[in-house]
């Protein structure tokens, strides 16, 4: 089934539900990436088929970041990241956000000067429908009912998790098939990690979006994934379903605080 | 700035006073305009630009070539206010954003080199010589509206209103253009966050252009307005009220367009009110005052009544 | 065995027995500090042929020129010490030129004094002046400095013209002053020529100041604070006193130039000494290339030269023209300047040198014997 060569190092058995990879949504294949000379990424690959929630672990510095950026294009990259067929490395973020991928990134990144329903319109700006935007908006702000009431006040004025979830709702009023998140649950309180973690895996079953989701502490993580990958030193070193890595020493004791 | 309607009477009655404050308020509009779009720029690409006093200055200048060639004066304000635009935002694109990895004094020398070379164009294609200044609103002697009559009366010339009007019409654009188009919430999300306006699939480099574009609106408004207040239409016309106008916006607060309108109004409340108070400082030294007052504010208060971000360094 | 730069380097021999790396370092150093010494000589010697080459040579307008050239280039040495080393962009440096000129003038012509008695006159009260101005202003970030010198180049007019009973006022001041030429002097010896003279041998002496202060520290400090405040901060440089000296010292030398330059053309008045001066300054200095010795003086030159060549163009006017595209341009294309290049050659052909030698160095950086300062970048 994957012939490639850029097959990780460290390879935890198959697992036949895995998906075939000819109906991957987004297939990277040993990406290498930087900031100026200094190379991040050596060798990162990775693939996410359509409907899956994939968990990309790591410890700080490992390169998740700078992966989530390199699909974005925010950071340049070399290799190869086809996304639904198409190539993306060399692409602008404008187009990567065109072809339905949009990221929550690290620190929620709201527009704290703009109010909610400001932050969610911003997040359909490449859309043409103000009907249906407008129908998202209503959607998201009943989804996240703390929005809703809070829907003209400032974003920079919320809680944290508020603006997380706002993050996670202006991402997906694009409509993206892939939704890449940074470490969502940085600096959240557990019981708001617990929820925010439930409404993921619900988007992702209602909505059938794709996730990429990094984490450092992955136990909530794994408990909504499909799969995941280990990443270190800039390289893929493991890989298998979300069932084989909750039971791997090594990244129990990593990972999950065994 | 108007020096007929600078009193030095020894003794001050009400509508002396209303007129110091109006004049104040008047000048402060000029100010205020100016002041507008300095702190745009400055919110858009973080830039001090040093220049926009000279861009409003050849507004005015183009104003006068185009009602030289016939067209009615708001048509012409309004054909260089598109001019000036895509100039500006020409300039942003071609100048500024190339030098923006040589780091910040790059592009506050560059800025000042377009300072030198607007000026001086202006002074070879128009001419050192002062022009016939320009009258976007009614100015003769009859154009005013009395408010308090009798023998010391109080009135406010229509260019007075004028404008305050336009002060007004502005921010009610600028309003609407910013809180309720989609173009105005992508522009304050640019602001707000860069790189989260870049995952939503904004045109960052494209609003930055917009940025500046917008700034030469306000611009050309003071470069008009400012020729008929001053009756005056030559080359360094602005330089002046660029000083004014900084020091505005450092009162206001550099990043808040509302501190850069009040920032307008009470400098020039000030330079109108304390000659007044102080009669041995004598008119003509509001430039200084101006200055005092900015000198006060970086001390004591650097970010400005409104403003948000870090001025001091270490 | 760990050289200067604390790298540890492993022994290898030559043939003369002492490790290679020491030999070829100390080779290279002699080389270095005989390069220096000779080049201060040579550049002194030079220097002192080519003024003296055209105070004779050249007619006497030229020769006006080129001492307005070097009182130019005095004050932009100035400017240099703390935009091209300290990296604060000041736009102020106009003011301090106009304190030097009307102080010079208010003395020789009111009161009689000698003119040389008022050079340290104007360079004390332009220090004075500069610490009270540098205070407040130094705390500021970048551009708001900017903003803040502007202002000062923007009040000292008025106040000029505020007191027109010692200043003149708006009708400007005449120097009134006149050497003694001896008997017998030559034809050509003339007033303008004894100016130029002093010009030169002033900003000689400014020049071997600033040298001594590039090599030996003190600018080492100012380098080190523009490179990084923070990091020069928790080495222990004592950041506001050394920025506040160091924007008062170049305030004091603008100063002197400006008694030069009063001297030289005899005349003062307030529109001179504005904005524009400042920012043709900082022109100067940004052509000529900030961070080098030589560049400072090539900006005065092109500052007294460059309007005569663009009047038959665009006219007076038109010069700032120039000067604005050129500064634009110079952004893109030759951030170091015409000397700062010149220097960079330098530095491609030592290293050269250097990777010739047996050794492989690990040092990044010419020997620190050579003139001038070792970072590349200008303002920043």
């Amino acid at each position: 089934m994957t012939t490639n060569e850029s097959e990780p190092a460290g390879h935890v058995e198959q697992d036949s539900t895995t998906q075939p990879a000819a109906d991957a949504l987004l297939e990277v294949a040993s990406i290498r990436a930087g900031y100026g000379p200094v190379p991040v990424l050596h060798d990162v690959s990775l693939r996410v088929g359509r409907g899956e929630v994939v968990v990309l672990l790591g410890a700080n510095g490992a390169g998740k970041t700078t992966t989530l950026r390199a699909l974005c294009g925010v950071v340049r990259a070399s290799g190869s990241v086809r996304f639904d067929g198409e190539e993306l490395v060399g692409q602008s973020t404008r187009t990567i956000a065109r072809r339905g991928i949009a990221m929550v990134p690290q620190g929620r990144g709201t527009f704290k000067d703009l109010s909610v329903l400001e932050n969610l319109a911003a997040g359909a700006f490449l859309r043409r429908s103000r009907s249906e935007v407008a129908q998202d908006i209503a959607f998201w702000l009943e989804t996240f009912p703390r929005l809703g009431e809070r829907r003209q006040q400032k974003a920079g004025t919320l809680s944290g998790g508020e603006q997380q979830m706002l993050a996670i709702a202006r991402a997906m009023m694009s409509r993206p098939r892939l939704l890449l998140l940074d470490e969502p649950s940085l600096g959240l309180a557990p019981r708001i990690v617990q929820d925010l973690f439930r409404m993921l895996g619900k988007i992702n079953r209602e909505q059938e979006t794709s996730m990429l989701v990094v984490e450092q502490s992955a136990e909530l993580a794994l408990a909504i994934a499909d799969r995941g990958y280990v990443l270190e030193s800039g390289n893929t070193v493991l890989s298998g379903t979300a069932a084989e890595l909750q039971d791997h020493d090594g990244v129990r004791q990593a990972y999950l605080g065994v | 700035m108007n020096p007929s309607t600078h009193i030095l009477a020894a003794e001050v009655s009400l509508p002396e006073w209303l007129s110091t404050v109006s004049t104040g308020l008047a000048n402060g509009a000029l100010y205020a305009l100016l002041a507008v779009a300095l702190v745009t720029v400055y919110r858009t690409t973080g830039h001090l630009n040093f220049a926009q006093g000279e861009f409003a200055m050849i507004s005015a200048f183009l104003v006068f070539t185009f009602v030289g060639m016939g067209m009615p004066i708001w048509v012409a304000i309004l054909v260089t206010m598109v001019v000036t635009a895509a100039a500006s935002a020409a300039l942003q694109f071609g100048v500024m954003r190339p030098l923006e990895s040589r780091g910040h004094s790059a592009s506050l020398i560059a800025v000042l080199g377009m300072f030198l070379f607007a000026n001086s164009f202006a002074g070879v294609v128009w001419g050192v010589d002062n022009k016939t200044p320009l009258a976007p609103f009614p100015d003769g002697t009859e154009d005013r509206l009395t408010i308090i009559g009798g023998d010391r009366p109080f009135t406010l010339s229509f260019v007075t209103l004028g404008v305050w009007g336009a002060l007004i019409a502005l921010l009610i654009v600028l309003w609407i253009l910013l809180s309720k188009t989609k173009l105005g919430v992508a522009y304050r999300a640019v602001i707000s966050n860069r790189s989260s306006a870049a995952l939503v699939g904004i045109p960052v480099a494209g609003v930055f252009a917009f940025g500046w574009a917008l700034a030469a609106v306000p611009g050309t408004l003071a470069g008009a307005l400012t020729s008929q207040a001053t009756s005056t239409l030559n080359f360094s016309m602005m330089i002046n009220v660029l000083i004014f106008a900084f020091t505005a916006a450092c009162v206001g607060g550099f990043d808040s367009l509302v501190g850069a309108v009040v920032g307008g109004l009470l400098v020039g409340v000030v330079e109108s009110v304390v000659p007044r108070l102080f009669p041995a400082i004598g008119t003509g030294s509001g430039l200084m005052i101006a200055l005092v007052l900015l000198l006060v504010v970086l001390v004591i208060r650097p970010q400005g009544m409104f403003g948000q971000k870090e001025v001091t360094r270490v | 065995m760990t050289t200067e730069t604390g790298v540890v380097q492993r022994n290898v021999e030559s043939v003369s027995g002492r490790p290679v790396a020491e030999e070829t370092r100390s080779a290279m150093q002699a080389v270095a500090a005989r390069f220096s010494r000779r080049s201060l000589y040579v550049g002194a010697l030079g220097y002192v042929a080519v003024v003296a080459v055209t105070a004779v040579a050249l007619p006497e307008a030229r020769v006006l020129q080129l001492a307005t050239a070097l009182a130019y280039g005095l004050s932009i040495l100035g400017l240099n010490l703390v935009s091209g080393y300290a990296g604060q962009i000041s736009l102020g440096h106009s003011a301090f030129f106009g304190i030097g000129a009307y102080t010079s003038t208010i003395l020789v012509t009111d009161h009689g004094w000698p003119l040389l008695a008022t050079l340290p006159v104007g360079a004390v009260l332009g220090f004075v002046v500069g610490v009270i101005a540098g205070l407040p202003a130094l705390r500021l970030k970048g551009h708001y400095l900017g903003l803040v010198t502007l202002s000062f180049a923007v009040v000292f007019p008025l106040i000029i013209t505020h007191f027109p009973d010692l200043t003149g006022g708006v009708n400007g001041k005449l120097l009134q002053s006149a050497w003694v030429i001896p008997d017998g002097a030559p034809a050509f010896f003339t007033q303008t020529t004894i100016n130029y003279l002093v010009v030169a041998v002033v900003t000689g002496i400014g020049l071997l100041v600033c040298r001594n202060l590039v090599r030996y520290g003190r600018s080492r400090t100012l380098i080190a604070i523009r490179d990084n405040e923070v990091a020069a901060a928790t080495s222990g440089v004592h950041l506001a006193r050394e920025k506040t000296i160091a924007f008062a010292s170049s305030t004091a030398i603008a100063a002197i130039g400006g008694s030069l330059f009063a001297m030289v053309t005899g005349v003062v008045g307030p529109e001179t000494f504005g904005i524009f001066l400042s920012i043709q300054l900082l022109t100067g200095l940004l052509i000529g290339g900030s961070g080098t010795l030589v560049g400072p003086i090539i900006g005065g030159l092109v500052l007294a030269f460059l309007p005569t060549l663009t009047a038959d163009v665009v006219g007076g006017t038109g010069a700032n023209m120039v000067y604005g595209a050129l500064l634009v341009l110079l952004m893109f294309f030759m951030p170091l300047g015409i000397a700062g290049g010149g220097r960079g050659l330098l530095r491609q052909v030592s290293r050269w040198l250097e990777a010739k030698g047996r050794h492989r160095s690990t040092r990044r950086s010419v020997p620190r014997d050579t003139v001038g300062p070792t970072s590349q970048n200008p303002c920043i």
